[in-house]
């Protein structure tokens, strides 16, 4: 039992994928690769809009991969960004790098 | 149970999101629906119209068009068709969400996505679409319904105005208020002069709206004109309609009605009423409204054996007033309802001081009452003054073409004696035996006047013996009416009438008029001399030049005691040959 994916609803998806299922989850991941990097660099930068754009992205697809954690980390990140407050987000960037990097690895053991 | 077959729909996925678009094309694609994907707003917009999707799955925030401006776009192409779209939202905020749906949206989908929900929102939105573009069919339907039944109520009216047109309506005594498409409310007013120059007056209100109102009419108004102008009295008219009502209407439709005869010559008013509320004549000189009512059940409801044309004669004086109305005056409603009614109609007349302004304040106090209440279109109202008979002028009788009754030969003998004279009018007879002819028809105020003026000759100055030099002068004037009076009452003597048509098949015809009276003639040789040679300044008397213009050939003969006019006509269109 991970808990940081929900694998019954994942297999269900998974069925619905058929084939496709694999490729899902390698776009999943390169999309989100890229995606935690850059929004490591928006936050170095400080720029509120592209932070908020970019969580809000990674919380969706996330979200429909059953990665609730990552999806919930990601949302806090984007209130910030919305809110223009930026306080402790570092702390939080760290969070959602350390669960994604769980969450891939958990991806990658189910194809 | 078997679940229903699900129809195969065209969805388009609007999301910027790669993964998200894979999920939700894989979902949709399993449930049997075929897939279009778009990657931001434009190329929703672009994806529309090229794709025409049934329903559009659109993710809010995208980069370069958002969701919203998408939806607000796509709306606005689709016009009146219905592309539900649903958002893919992650939005949490009432705000974000408010927007969504003020741009168009229909419904929500929040992420992660539940395929089960979303099978069955595609379902829901699938039947909606459905249902929507059967009212949408529906209400074509119905406009077209609608615009066909115009055009045939168009059609219908134009048919209806070619036979009834207005008639003489437009003619000075004569005030009305009358509805565009009154004919389709079961409001029919119809006015003709006859070749007397006698105005019959028919208001009539059909049982019934619509079409079955408009049937009936037609007939009335063909028979109402038709035999006005060939000079039946109102009577036979109204036996003739009823019986024809009668034949073609169905049970329970009849037509309440109220037919006039205006004799201007004698200033009488003949009046037949069925069915109707009471009407008013307003005397002038008394300032006071007498009720008229209603003593015969509507024209179309009894057989002709049963069918009662009496009829009530009202003298009148020029400036008195009859007043007509269909119910949409009395049965006029205020903002509580109540009905303007009789009481409230007497008033008008009662309150009244100025008899022109009556048919405007009828319908100024009807309005007042209605207040705010738009009043009704199928009010009728109608002003019949009685005036003077040379105040209207002769009465120009409408030649109908295509009569079935072609050029004739005929002769009439009539014969009047002594009382007869002074109390019987020839001419109405002799005009509705001169109007058998249809292009005589149309000159029928022409031939009025030549045979009035040759009779009034034959019985003033041939049989009574009164010298038309007296009328030179207006003491003369005066004096010659009085010996006419006085010599009227115990007239003793005759006229005899000869009327008889030739009909030349290639030149149209020829009517000879001759009149013979007891009386002993006049030096017609000298005068018909001085006639020929147009000295109008020493000729006096008899109207004889007047007659000379009215006819192709006039010719006195005995001891000027006889008058021969021939009048000639010409077919004006190429006749018909009669074989």
């Amino acid at each position: 039992m991970s808990n940081h994916l929900d694998v019954s609803a994942l297999k269900e998806l998974k069925e619905v994928m058929d084939d496709d299922f694999q490729l899902l989850v390698e776009t999943y991941i390169e999309d989100t690769d890229t995606r935690v990097d850059a929004l490591a660099v928006c936050i170095d930068q400080q720029d509120s809009e592209e932070i908020k754009k970019i969580a809000h992205s990674i919380k969706g697809s996330s979200s429909n991969l059953f990665a609730q954690n990552l999806a919930s980390l990601c949302q806090k990140i984007e209130d910030m960004g919305r809110g223009g407050t930026l306080e402790g987000v570092q702390e939080i960037m760290g969070q959602v790098k350390t669960e994604y990097a769980c969450v891939r690895e958990e991806l990658q053991n189910l194809l | 149970m078997n679940e229903p077959a699900i129809e195969s729909l065209k969805i388009l996925v609007a999301d910027d999101n790669q993964t998200d678009r894979m999920i939700l094309s894989s979902i949709v694609k399993k449930q049997g629906h075929s897939v279009e994907l778009a990657q931001d707003g434009i190329e929703a917009v672009e994806k529309f119209e090229s794709f025409q999707p049934d329903i559009i799955l659109m993710d809010a925030l995208m980069p370069r068009m958002s969701g919203q401006q998408a939806a607000r776009k796509i709306k606005e192409l689709a016009g009146d068709e219905v592309i539900p779209i649903i958002f893919l939202t992650s939005l949490q905020d009432a705000e974000s969400l408010a927007d969504c749906l003020d741009s168009g949206g229909d419904d929500f989908l929040s992420k992660p996505y539940n395929r089960v929900i979303l099978k069955a929102k595609i379902a829901a939105f699938s039947r909606m679409r459905k249902m929507h573009a059967e009212v949408q069919h529906q209400r074509d339907e119905i406009r077209e319904r609608n615009e066909h039944m115009i055009l045939e109520q168009q059609v219908a009216k134009a048919v209806y105005d070619n036979v009834a047109h207005s008639g003489c309506l437009e003619l000075s005594n004569i005030k009305y208020l009358l509805s565009p498409l009154a004919v389709f409310n079961g409001d029919v007013l119809l006015a003709a002069r006859k070749p007397s120059g006698d105005m019959h007056v028919l208001l009539g209100d059909f049982t019934g709206h619509g079409l079955p109102a408009a049937i009936g009419a037609m007939p009335l108004a063909e028979i109402f004109y038709g035999m006005t102008a060939k000079g039946f009295n109102l009577q036979e008219i109204l036996r003739e309609v009823n019986l024809k009502l009668k034949t073609i209407l169905p049970v329970g439709y009849f037509c309440c009605t109220c037919m006039v005869c205006l004799n201007f010559r004698s200033s009488e008013m003949e009046v037949w009423m069925g069915g109707l509320p009471d009407f008013f004549l307003y005397r002038a000189q008394a300032a006071k409204a007498e009720r008229v009512k209603s003593r015969h059940l509507p024209l179309g409801v009894l057989n002709t054996h049963s069918f009662n044309s009496t009829t009530i004669t009202f003298a009148m004086d020029p400036g008195d007033r009859f007043y007509m109305w269909s119910d949409g005056i009395l049965e006029a409603r205020n903002k509580e309802n109540e009905l303007f009614g009789d009481e409230r109609l007497e008033e008008v007349f009662l309150s009244n001081n100025r008899p022109e302004t009556l048919f405007d304040d009828i319908l100024s106090n009807v309005d007042a009452f209605i207040g705010n209440a738009d009043r009704d279109d199928d009010t009728t109202l109608l002003e019949l003054k009685m005036v003077e008979a040379e105040e209207l002028g002769s009465a120009e009788i409408e030649r109908a073409a295509g009569s079935i009754t072609g050029p004739a030969q005929w002769q009439v003998n009539i014969t009047l004696r002594d009382d007869q004279l002074r109390d019987y009018n020839p001419l109405p007879l002799l005009m509705h035996v001169v109007s058998e002819v249809p292009t005589l028809r149309g000159q029928s105020g022409q031939l009025y006047t030549l045979v009035a003026e040759l009779f009034s000759n034959a019985f003033e100055h041939g049989v009574l013996g009164l010298d038309s030099k007296l009328k030179a002068s207006t003491h003369g004037f005066a004096e010659y009416y009085s010996e006419r009076a006085k010599r009227s009452e115990n007239v003793k003597g005759y006229v005899r009438i000869e009327c008889c048509h030739e009909p030349d098949p290639e030149k149209g015809g020829d009517l000879f008029i001759k009149l013979e009276d007891s009386g002993p003639g006049f030096d017609h040789e000298q005068m018909m001399s001085k006639l020929n040679m147009k000295d109008k300044n020493t000729y006096s008397g008899r109207g004889i030049a007047l007659i000379a213009s009215l006819c192709d050939k006039l010719e006195y003969q005995g001891s000027g005691n006889i008058v021969k006019a021939q009048y000639h006509w010409e077919p004006d269109v190429p006749s018909n040959k009669v074989v």
